[in-house]
């Protein structure tokens, strides 16, 4: 009995090594995320209750409850903000969804098949660089006088556009870069969703006569909607945040009037550096976000049935 | 027959015209950076464009390399972002072998904070990081950046490595540890080297998403000497009232080179993990 004991704990301290494995591998990740996102999270609630200014002397830093948040909602600026930051993802995640279908069409069918894969490089690259840079590149060729599109459009005759300095065409300028960056995610999904889409319906449905259009939505639009549903979700919420090519391309000139949710929080916090009020906002914007997130989940899964 | 024939040709051409005419549109900005930086200054400023340079100069990238701090945003850059991947692929490679091989409690626990992670937009993180950074001395330090970008790589990484892992046959960890094995040797002479090609995926994404970077950098970097490319970028064009065109599509160009050879030599992996990692998250 008692040298059973003895051996079981010999066999435990030999083999401890084997049961700490699983904490010695997931350790360096679960510190990171802890330290680095948890952490950081809790603090950034904690801060969004307290009237906290960072041009101000620390000693006037103190608990104000949801002030911020209230304050933060009723701001003309915020509604104006989410109002074009909705408008903006709903115009180029619809034109992004329908190009990217287009163009995924196109590369799978077997008359390009040949080049395709030149073609589907060629459209990685745009998703590849970093948005700063591509809205730097875009404001290049934008600009007034010496732009490539305005001196295009002279050209053709058709007559220069105050791109970046008229309110409607920023805003349209700012829906090209988004669905110049982003439209080849799309392709790329859509191009993985159209390779299970069993082509001897698609065959057999020819053969009877039906048209490319009556195929596309008949057959492979139902085949492939879960897919378009996850692209669809997954884009909207990344629209959402949208930062970089604002921050770059406009600024939110002219006026305010391309300022998102994003932009508008970053500058509460950093340009005012009101960082209660930025923080409570943030986490308005991430309430905001994953709403969204999660409308769209539920409607992809209500059309899985 | 010859009819169908016909037709077939025609689809297929317009076909090919329609691919032509999108790419156009997807290639084109960066065809334009590229080939500006290589104008003269009196070929850049000019209402009737040249679609396609009439003569070349290195100048812009003189300009930018010896007389401003381009170099050393350069060395920056390549500095975080390549310590961002190791650290992250380590991290991640060991985090993903532990959720596939061990039952242990607390799986689920993790499983969500990496999910949360994930959800989270990274401008959440740009307050408090602030503040803690600052306490901390962190601001204006590349270690601090480093730590940040690998956090919010984690997850997808994590994920990208859940279904490699999960590829790999049972079998071959039961044999392994008859023969004695310990899950130390398995992770690095069993498990690593079967999922080889999937580090390169999950290396490419962290290494882009540490390189293209900008909202947090912008936050936690003030000084010259320790910004990253895009930062330094984005003030090359409100900075100047004359905007120097040549210069910032030379600055442009060269910090495309790592999307651009990246998307021409492993366009399977980035497909693959950008995919898969979306239909995860």
């Amino acid at each position: 009995m008692t040298q059973t004991r003895v051996k079981s704990g010999a066999a435990r301290i030999r083999d401890w090594p084997r049961r700490a494995a699983p904490a010695v591998f997931l350790a360096p990740a679960v510190i990171l995320l802890l330290l680095i996102s948890i952490v950081p999270l809790c603090y950034s609630l904690y801060i969004s209750t307290q009237s906290y200014n960072i041009a101000m002397p620390s000693s006037t830093i103190h608990f104000i409850g949801l002030q911020n948040y209230l304050k933060m909602l009723v701001k003309p600026e915020f509604h104006k903000a989410f109002g074009w930051t909705l408008q903006f993802a709903a115009a180029a995640v619809t034109a992004e969804t329908v190009l990217g279908l287009a163009i995924a069409l196109m590369l799978n069918s077997e008359n390009s098949q040949k080049y395709s894969g030149l073609f589907k490089t060629l459209f990685v690259i745009p998703m590849m660089i970093a948005p700063v840079v591509s809205a730097t590149i875009w404001k290049l060729l934008f600009y007034p006088v010496y732009g490539v599109v305005n001196c295009t459009l002279e050209l053709l005759g058709l007559g220069s556009v105050n791109w970046l300095g008229e309110t409607f065409y920023a805003k349209i300028a700012v829906i090209i870069v988004e669905i110049w960056a982003a439209t080849p995610f799309c392709i790329l999904v859509y191009l993985a969703a159209l390779k299970t889409v069993p082509s001897e319906m698609v065959e057999a449905a020819r053969v009877d006569g039906a048209s490319a259009f009556q195929v596309f939505f008949n057959i492979i639009l139902p085949a492939i909607r879960n897919f378009v549903a996850l692209v669809i979700s997954i884009r909207l919420s990344d629209a959402l945040r949208v930062f970089d090519v604002i921050m770059q391309l406009t600024n939110g000139a002219p006026g305010v009037s391309t300022e998102t949710i994003g932009t508008t929080i970053y500058k509460t916090a950093f340009r005012y550096n009101n960082i209660g009020e930025g923080s409570a906002g943030a986490f308005i914007f991430f309430v905001i976000v994953s709403a969204v997130a999660f409308t769209s989940m539920i409607f992809m899964r209500r059309r899985a049935d | 027959m010859r009819k169908i024939f016909r037709t077939k040709r025609a689809g297929r051409v317009l076909l090919f015209t329609g691919l032509c005419l999108c790419t156009l549109f997807f290639i084109f900005p960066v065809y334009w950076a590229v080939s500006m930086s290589f104008k003269f200054k009196a070929d850049i400023l000019v209402t009737v464009p040249q679609y396609i340079p009439e003569r070349v100069t290195l100048d812009n990238y003189v300009e930018i390399i010896q007389k401003s701090n381009f170099p050393i945003y350069a060395s920056n850059s390549i500095k975080v972002a390549m310590l961002t991947t190791l650290i992250c692929v380590a991290a991640a490679a060991m985090a993903g072998f532990a959720l596939t091989r061990f039952a242990f409690s607390g799986r689920k626990t993790i499983s969500a904070l990496i999910y949360i992670v994930r959800m989270v937009p990274g401008l959440v993180y740009t307050v408090p990081l602030y503040v803690i950074y600052s306490k901390l001395g962190l601001l204006d330090n590349h270690a601090g950046l480093i730590l940040a970008y690998c956090t919010f790589s984690l997850p997808i990484s994590i994920w990208l490595f859940l279904n490699f892992y999960e590829e790999i046959p049972r079998e071959i960890y039961e044999s392994a540890n008859m023969d004695g094995c310990s899950e130390y040797r398995m992770f690095l002479s069993i498990a690593l080297p079967l999922v080889l090609p999937s580090v390169s995926v999950v290396s490419i994404l962290c290494f882009i998403g540490a390189w293209n970077e900008f909202g947090l950098a912008l936050t936690l970097t003030f000084k010259d000497q320790f910004k990253t490319l895009p930062i330094a970028i984005n003030s090359m064009i409100q900075r100047e009232r004359d905007t120097p065109f040549g210069s910032i599509a030379a600055a442009g160009a060269m910090s495309m080179i790592p999307a651009i050879i990246l998307s021409l030599t492993m366009q399977k992996y980035i497909v693959k993990g950008l995919t898969a990692g979306a239909v995860k998250g």
